[in-house]
């Protein structure tokens, strides 16, 4: 129904302060949400990085920041590592993968909020419409 | 694979990277011996003409990778491959069970007077990098010939070391086999901003301390680096008798004509699904993809590489940019969405439904979606006027090519 309460949650998750109103006044402007709000007539949905098994966003990162972990099934981004090449931009069938321009540029991206432990968006969605659960080959390997 | 048969493979790059990846995670015990001749191994080879990055940027892997993965180096020149060997340059002999030819490209050496000379360099090897920078100390001009993918890194590159670029390109604009002439004037113009760039002229001639065009025109030029492009290395499969067209000719499963021996990444050539023609795909993210398949293949499994088409981004000192698949053919409808004021120019090129290229300059957001369209084939005929709309997105990706996960069910 795109109320967009998911993508104020991604804001505050990832914002230094983690408190909604400090966030929003102190810090705002320089936060990218993690996931986009899309909505065609009666749809809508919120779409996050998918953690895709066979990432094309890993296969095409040249410097080794975008990185698939097979035990959990995260793909991470490493800021630090990144150079802002685009490549990741380029190849993301979802379109999930950001630019943040505001200081260093860099991809970013959803980390199923790893600060905080569980992902921000699904906790504050109202209607059950985003779910985080395991994947049947995430749980095979584990 | 029985324990006792040996893994070789020759290069160090992502290719080589990610078959060994694929391999170790299957297998832990398998002897892989790679031959390189990268004395500094993991660098990133897009990553080259950078200056000030840290080495966690610079590595792709860190430096323990072969150690970690139980993999032998051999230092060295791979020359040919005879019956089960490798025999390098110093008279070595390396026998393998399975081979993988990982040897990427080479650049391509214009037919130039004076192209031998010492102040004349390619840019395509970290070593090349290191000797443009120790070559250039003191030195004021540079001549960069081609404006493509390496041109445009190399004239970055010696700008920041503090030189006056001029660059020289044969085409009336820059990387004219992916631009059309109205983003190949917004991406000159960028450039000009920032160095000289002399189109629809080539060099003729070049002395210690000039070019000589061929329009007649001189320029001045301490030092030359020649970035016209890049073709297949088929060095090794030429010499063993491996069969060669555009590149090394490879089979879905990456194994080339010679029994036990695979070839993967810029050195072979591959399906162009757009072009629906074998020819070289001389780019990272199939490189890696068909690293993956080979390494699979090579340990007994039945993996594929079905093919892919060209792309590329590139920052154009700041400006980004991002061509997809046939981005300069005219054959079909061009959708285009363009602001010269922000310096913004898209395009989608449809044909007979079908996206076959894009270009994206300035506003790059989400143009994997394009990608991913391409990949997919999908039909864009319903809603192709509603491509640059603000509202486009994931959402458009018709029902039956949607990830289940995104949109469980539709109300």
């Amino acid at each position: 129904m795109a109320c967009r309460l998911c993508e104020i949650a991604c804001l505050v998750a990832h914002s230094k302060s983690k408190k909604i109103i400090k966030a929003y006044k102190e810090e705002f402007p320089n936060l990218t949400p993690r996931l986009i709000i899309e909505q065609k007539g009666p749809l809508s949905f919120a779409i996050q990085c998918r953690h895709c098994n066979d990432a094309p966003c890993v296969e095409a990162c040249v410097t080794g920041a975008m990185k698939l972990d097979k035990r959990t099934g995260l793909v991470s981004h490493d800021r630090e590592k990144c150079v802002g090449c685009w490549m990741c931009v380029m190849s993301c069938p979802f379109g999930v993968i950001l630019m943040d321009t505001k200081e260093k540029k860099v991809a970013t991206k959803c980390d199923l909020c790893a600060d905080v432990g569980s992902p921000a968006c699904v906790d504050a969605c109202p209607n059950e419409a985003l779910v985080y659960k395991e994947s049947e080959k995430v749980k095979k390997i584990m | 694979m029985k324990s006792s048969e040996k893994i070789v493979i020759i290069g160090s790059s992502v290719a080589a990277i990610s078959a060994i990846e694929t391999i170790r995670e299957k297998n832990k015990n398998l002897l892989i011996t790679v031959i390189t001749k990268d004395k500094d191994l993991f660098y990133s080879r897009p990553l080259i003409s950078h200056i000030n990055l840290t080495d966690g940027q610079r590595y792709y892997r860190d430096k323990n990778f072969f150690r970690k993965n139980n993999v032998n180096l051999v230092f060295g020149e791979a020359i040919i491959v005879k019956n089960d060997s490798v025999i390098l340059k110093n008279r070595k002999n390396i026998k393998f069970s399975k081979l993988l030819l990982a040897v990427g490209g080479k650049p391509i050496i214009p037919d130039v007077k004076g192209i031998n000379g010492k102040n004349v360099f390619t840019l395509t090897t970290k070593v090349d990098a290191d000797n443009i920078k120790k070559f250039c100390k003191n030195k004021k001009h540079v001549v960069v010939i081609g404006c493509g993918m390496i041109g445009i890194k190399a004239a970055e590159f010696l700008k920041c070391l503090g030189l006056d670029v001029s660059i020289v390109e044969l085409m009336n604009r820059p990387f004219a086999s992916v631009l059309d002439d109205k983003s190949g004037k917004i991406i000159a113009d960028e450039i000009k901003k920032h160095t000289k760039l002399i189109l629809n002229n080539s060099v003729s001639e070049i002395k210690e301390n000039q070019c000589i065009l061929k329009n007649g025109e001189k320029i001045l030029a301490d030092i030359v680096i020649c970035a016209i492009g890049v073709v297949p290395n088929t060095d090794i499969a030429e010499k063993s008798g491996i069969k060669v067209n555009c590149g090394i000719a490879v089979d879905s499963q990456m194994r080339t004509s010679k029994k036990n021996v695979y070839a993967t990444g810029d050195c072979v050539e591959s399906l162009d699904i757009l072009k629906c023609e074998k020819r070289p795909l001389p780019i990272w993210p199939i490189a890696f993809r068909q690293g993956a398949v080979a390494g699979s293949n090579i340990i007994g499994g039945d993996a594929r590489y079905d093919g892919s088409f060209v792309r590329n981004s590139v920052n154009v000192f700041g400006l980004p940019l991002i061509t997809l698949g046939l981005s300069n053919e005219k054959a079909g409808e061009e959708i285009v969405n363009s602001s010269e004021k922000l310096k913004v120019y898209k395009k989608v090129i449809v044909k007979d439904g079908k996206i076959i290229g894009a270009i994206f300059i300035g506003d790059i957001s989400r143009a994997g979606i394009f990608t991913g369209m391409i990949k997919d084939g999908i039909d864009v005929s319903n809603f192709k006027n509603e491509i640059f709309s603000e509202n486009f997105g994931y959402i458009y990706v018709p029902k039956e090519f949607r990830s289940k996960e995104v949109v469980p069910i539709e109300i």
